[in-house]
């Protein structure tokens, strides 16, 4: 089955970075970049992706009004935020989380072993067996 | 603590249905496979991200099994029961 891996982030090394790194997993899935909140919300629509990355710190939609905007078109997608693992980080997304707006944490910044690991894990560890 | 014993943490995001979702799932597993032999404890990284660094963990849900060593450690991916089992090397309890 093959899977859409959607990567919002304004630096094209990342976008870079999540295609060699998800070539790597062995998953059928293709990597569909965008540039900003609104391109990333055109994306997600247009290519209803089973895997989210959101990069903070874009132009357009605030961070978490895209995160928001993903979550109305889909509750169940799962979203990683990438950022870093500092409370200065983590505070408003912890306020969110608080707010009921529900998604995962990915390090920032990471490898591509992490990447992969993330990805395999969400798109291959999703059938329930047990 | 008997050598058997398992001693595991699952560090998930705040406290939300997904994350609670999570740690059911995990418990049904370990009650499944090893009985009472393990310890599990959750951190939320939210309000712990040092000893989320601490371990390495890079991504939420991380299961990192830290006795009996080697220590190991799976990302996401909690339904799927062979994935977790092979994944931190848990031998089904007698």
């Amino acid at each position: 089955m093959a899977y859409r891996v959607l990567v919002i982030g304004d630096d094209a090394t990342v976008h870079r970075a999540f295609e060699r790194a998800v070539a790597d997993t062995g998953c059928e899935c293709e990597v569909v970049n965008a540039a900003s909140g609104e391109a990333g919300v055109e994306a997600f629509e247009a290519y209803r992706p089973a895997l989210v990355f959101l990069d903070l710190s874009m132009p357009g939609l605030a961070d978490l009004d895209l995160a928001r905007a993903i979550r109305e078109r889909d509750p169940r997608v799962p979203i990683y935020v990438m950022t870093p693992f500092y409370r200065e980080s983590l505070d408003e997304l912890r306020a969110a989380a608080e707010r009921g707006l529900e998604f995962e944490l990915m390090h920032k910044p990471g490898g591509l072993d992490h990447i992969a690991e993330v990805t395999r894990g969400v798109l291959l560890g999703t059938v329930e067996t047990y | 603590m008997s050598q058997s014993t398992y001693v595991l943490i699952l560090f998930v995001t705040g406290e939300t249905p997904t994350s609670r979702r999570q740690v059911q799932q995990l418990q049904r597993l370990l009650d499944d496979e090893l009985g009472e032999l393990y310890e599990l404890s959750v951190v939320n990284v939210f309000k712990d991200p040092d000893t989320a660094v601490r371990y390495d963990v890079f991504a939420t849900p991380t299961v990192v099994k830290r006795l009996p060593e080697p220590v190991r450690q799976i990302v996401d991916g909690l339904r799927d029961r062979e994935r977790v089992l092979s994944g931190l090397e848990i031998e089904h309890a007698p």
